[in-house]
C-alpha cells in the first residue's frame, strides 16, 4: 500500500513487488518534471510522446534499476537514451525513405517555411529559443537541459548518464557554444 | 587562462567562465582583456545571453491527464506483465524454482523407489567357498552348482568353520565346467536376436514376475517336480546354473561369483537371458520362456523387481565386449 509520503525509492521498490499503484504514484510526482525536461530537448510538439515514452521504458526497466542513483537521475538517463534513439532513428528513416543528404544524424531539421530570424524578427523570439535547442546534437541536449535548467551538478549528471566528468563538461561546453551560435543572430538587441 | 590571444573564441573557456570555474586569477586577466578585446567582450556576453534566454524560455505545463494517458498505455502494453514477473502476489522466478523442484521429485522418487536395491531386504551374507576360479572361464559353457549356505563372494572373508574340501563334489560352492551342448541351437541369428531383444529394459522388467510366477503357480514343475522331493528337501538342495552363450560371441565367460543358494532356489527350472557387461556386470535379466525365447506375458511392475535383482548379483569373468547368456537355474 502506498502512502503519500512515500519516497521515490519506496515507491519504485514497491513497484518492482508488484504495486501497480506504486508506479502510477510516481509517474504522477514526475509527470510535470520529465515532460519539462522534453519540451526542451524535443519542443513542445513531441514534449508528450516523448514522456510517455519514458515511463513506458521506466516501466519496462524496473528490474533493472538497483537503487545506484536516484530515481530521477535513472530517469533522466531514460530520458537521454530515448532522445538519442528518437534523433538516430528519424535520420535513418530519412536517409532510406527520402534519400536525404543530412550527414549529421542529430540535427532536427529545421521548421519548413520559416527560419529561426523570421520568427525572430515577428516578435516569437521566446518560442524560437526553445526550437533552436531542436538543432543541437542530441547527445548535447539532456546534458545542457539538466545543467542550465534544472541546475543539476556535474557529478550528478555524469553519475546520471553514466559518463566521466569531464565528458559531461565537455558536451555542456561544446552544447552551449552551439547554442550560443544559433541564438546571437536572433537575441542581438532584443533578448526577451 | 588559455594561450590563445582571444579566450573567448573557446566554448570549453566560456562555460567555465559561465560557471565560475575559472582561477580568480584568470578571471581576472580575462576582465582585463575583455576591457580591451571587443571580440572577446561579444563572444562573452552572446554567451551569456543565450543562456539567459534558454533558462527563461517558458514551458507550457504538461495536460492534466498526461499522468493518466501514461499509465493507461502502460497498462495497454503489458497487461499482464507484472514487474519482475509478479502476479497474483507470487514471484514467478521463485514460483519457477519450486516446480522445477517439485517435477524433480516427482519424477525421481518412482524411479529411486523402484529400484530393487532401494526395495529388496538384504538377506545375510552366507559364507561360501569356490573352488574352482576363473580357470574355467574358457569354459563355453559353465555350471555353477552351489551349497545351500553359500555366498562366493566374500571369498576372503569366508569364516573359519566351513569344512576342508577333498573334492568338487564335497564342495559346499563348486563351479564345474562342461563341453558346450549345442551352442548353435541356441544361438539365433543376429537380427533375430535384436528383434527379440529390442525393448530391453521394459521386457526385463516384466519378464522377471512371469517366471516368478509361474514358479509357484506350478508346484509341481523343474527338478522338484521330477525327483518327487519336498519343498523342504528342494530348498536345501545344491542350486545349479547352466550357463550358455546367446549371442554368438564365443564361450560363455565363467561365473566369478553368484548370490547365495538360499536366494537362487526360488528360481529352479527358470531360465533368464542376462545381459553382461565387459566386465561381468549383469545389467539386465530377461526372464526366458523356456525355450530360449523371451517371456512375453504381461506382468507387474512389483513382481520384476525381486527376480531379476537377485541374478543381477552375478559377476562372470571379464572379456572385451559386453555379451548375452542363457542362464537356466536348476
Amino acid at each position: 500500500m502506498t502512502q503519500p509520503d512515500n519516497s521515490d525509492e519506496e515507491l519504485l521498490a514497491l513497484a518492482r513487488q508488484g504495486e501497480d499503484e506504486a508506479f502510477g504514484d510516481f509517474v504522477r510526482r514526475h509527470t510535470a518534471t520529465v515532460h519539462r525536461w522534453m519540451v526542451r530537448a524535443v519542443g513542445g510538439d513531441d514534449a508528450d510522446d516523448m514522456t510517455q515514452e519514458v515511463f513506458v521504458k521506466a516501466y519496462r526497466g524496473l528490474g533493472r534499476f538497483r537503487g545506484d542513483a536516484p530515481p530521477r537521475a535513472w530517469l533522466a538517463a531514460i530520458a537521454d537514451n530515448a532522445v538519442k534513439n528518437r534523433y538516430r532513428s528519424r535520420s535513418r528513416f530519412r536517409r532510406v525513405f527520402a534519400g536525404s543528404s543530412d550527414t549529421d544524424p542529430a540535427r532536427e531539421p529545421e521548421a519548413p517555411g520559416a527560419g529561426p530570424e523570421d520568427e525572430a524578427r515577428t516578435g516569437e523570439s521566446r518560442r524560437v529559443v526553445a526550437e533552436a535547442l531542436k538543432l543541437l546534437p542530441a547527445d548535447f541536449r539532456m546534458p545542457v537541459v539538466l545543467r542550465d535548467i534544472e541546475e543539476w551538478s556535474y557529478e550528478e549528471i555524469a553519475v546520471s548518464l553514466g559518463l566521466p566528468v569531464g565528458t559531461v563538461k565537455s558536451r555542456i561546453a561544446r552544447g552551449r557554444g552551439q547554442l550560443k551560435e544559433i541564438l546571437a543572430p536572433l537575441l542581438s538587441g532584443r533578448l526577451p | 587562462m588559455t594561450d590563445t590571444p582571444h579566450p573567448a573564441r573557446s566554448s570549453e573557456f566560456l562555460s567555465r567562465l559561465y560557471d565560475g570555474e575559472l582561477a580568480p586569477a584568470d578571471r581576472e586577466a580575462f576582465a582585463t582583456h575583455r576591457a580591451a578585446c571587443d571580440e572577446c567582450r561579444q563572444a562573452a556576453d552572446a554567451f551569456a545571453a543565450a543562456l539567459a534566454a534558454f533558462r527563461a524560455s517558458p514551458t507550457a505545463p504538461p495536460a492534466a491527464d498526461l499522468s493518466a494517458r501514461i499509465l493507461r498505455k502502460i497498462r495497454a502494453q503489458s497487461p499482464s506483465r507484472r514487474p519482475f514477473g509478479v502476479m497474483f502476489g507470487i514471484d514467478v522466478r521463485w514460483a519457477g524454482v519450486v516446480i522445477a523442484a517439485l517435477l524433480v521429485v516427482l519424477i525421481s522418487t518412482p524411479l529411486v523407489l523402484r529400484r530393487p536395491d532401494a526395495m529388496a531386504v538384504r538377506p545375510l551374507a552366507i559364507p561360501a567357498r569356490i573352488l574352482d576360479g576363473p580357470a574355467t572361464a574358457k569354459a563355453p559353457s559353465t555350471e555353477v552348482r552351489a551349497a545351500g549356505k553359500t555366498d562366493a563372494a566374500p571369498r576372503a572373508a569366508a569364516p573359519a568353520p566351513a569344512p576342508a574340501l577333498a573334492s568338487k563334489e564335497e564342495a559346499p560352492a563348486a563351479i564345474l565346467a562342461e563341453a558346450p551342448q549345442k551352442p548353435a541351437a541356441r544361438e539365433a541369428p543376429a537380427d533375430e536376436e535384436k528383434r527379440r531383444y529390442a525393448p530391453a529394459p521394459q521386457a526385463a522388467a516384466q519378464a522377471a514376475p512371469s517366471a516368478a510366477r509361474r514358479m509357484t503357480a506350478e508346484p509341481s514343475g523343474g527338478e522338484a517336480a521330477s525327483s518327487g522331493a519336498t519343498a523342504a528337501e528342494v530348498a536345501e538342495r545344491a542350486v545349479r546354473l547352466s550357463v550358455r552363450a546367446f549371442d554368438g560371441e564365443g564361450p560363455a565367460p565363467a561365473v566369478v561369483s553368484h548370490p547365495p543358494d538360499a536366494r537362487l532356489a526360488g528360481l529352479r527350472g527358470l531360465e533368464f537371458v542376462l545381459t553382461v557387461e565387459a566386465q561381468g556386470r549383469v545389467r539386465a535379466v530377461q526372464a526366458s520362456a523356456g525355450n530360449g525365447f523371451l517371456a512375453d506375458t504381461p506382468r507387474s511392475a512389483s513382481d520384476a523387481a525381486g527376480v531379476g535383482d537377485v541374478l543381477k548379483e552375478l559377476r562372470f569373468a571379464p572379456g572385451d565386449r559386453s555379451r548375452r547368456l542363457l542362464v537356466r537355474v536348476e
